[in-house]
């Protein structure tokens, strides 16, 4: 084996597996889920979650009167 | 063509995964892409939301609900807009958090500030913003709704 051939051979192949490696690592996940971070655009639709009706007691919604004007009493507000 | 006609096709035209199968109907093969998600966060995080959620309003007899999203120029405004909206005002409190404008909005109607008072809602917010400072959107709400419903207890025996 000549030296051109031992190079080849035990540096340049595993190198090569190890740049492959490496542009495996840096591909962007198609699923990936973005962080949050503060200060950032919130380029995401709106969302509003209640309580899931299956695990609230029966008689939870006893009561619906149709409600005209403001119906806030109080809260708290702040900002980051 | 007329309606129940049979149309031949030439398996030759057909695009690359499709095959014309022996009933004579083309079958087709799609590529399949993954959505991205439309929120950023995980499904433990939004299974976790979702639980804190319904244990906050059965332990307490409140609607509870959290808003995501833009509020407007007038966040108040808006959220009181929202709270309004809800089934049942008078007992709902809503959680309106906006990112794009770092504001959280605490709104409780009529007998829910009677269980909640404004000071209680002040102190689970500031919980809740320490969490947002840190970009912990998920934990945040989570911390949030804990407070809350602590602050409220439970719900009056009937």
């Amino acid at each position: 084996m000549t030296i051109v051939e031992t190079v080849l051979v035990f540096a340049l192949i595993p190198l090569a597996i190890y740049g492959v490696i490496t542009l495996l690592t840096l591909r962007p996940k198609a699923t990936r889920i973005a962080r949050y971070r503060p200060g950032q655009e919130w380029g995401y639709a709106p969302v509003w979650w209640s309580a899931n009706p299956g695990g609230l007691p029966a008689d939870h919604h006893a009561e619906t009167a149709p409600v005209s004007g403001r119906t806030a009493r109080g809260g708290a507000r702040g900002n980051w | 063509m007329a309606t129940g006609e049979i149309a031949e096709v030439d398996p030759a035209t057909l695009d690359v995964g499709a095959a014309v199968t022996t009933s004579g109907r083309v079958s087709v093969a799609k590529m399949y892409r993954p959505h991205p998600p439309t929120l950023p966060f995980t499904p433990v995080q939004l299974a976790s939301l979702d639980e804190a959620i319904t244990v906050a309003s059965r332990t307490t007899g409140l609607d509870f609900s959290v808003y995501l999203g833009e509020l407007g120029s007038d966040t108040r405004a808006r959220a009181e807009e929202l709270h309004a909206a809800t089934t049942r005002p008078a007992h709902a409190v809503l959680l309106a958090v906006s990112p794009g404008e770092r504001v959280v909005e605490v709104v409780t109607g009529e007998e829910s500030h009677r269980r909640l008072p404004d000071r209680g809602a002040k102190l689970a917010v500031m919980g809740m913003v320490a969490s947002f400072k840190e970009g912990d959107l998920a934990g945040g709400l989570l911390s949030g709704l804990r407070m809350l419903t602590d602050q409220a207890g439970h719900a009056p025996r009937a």
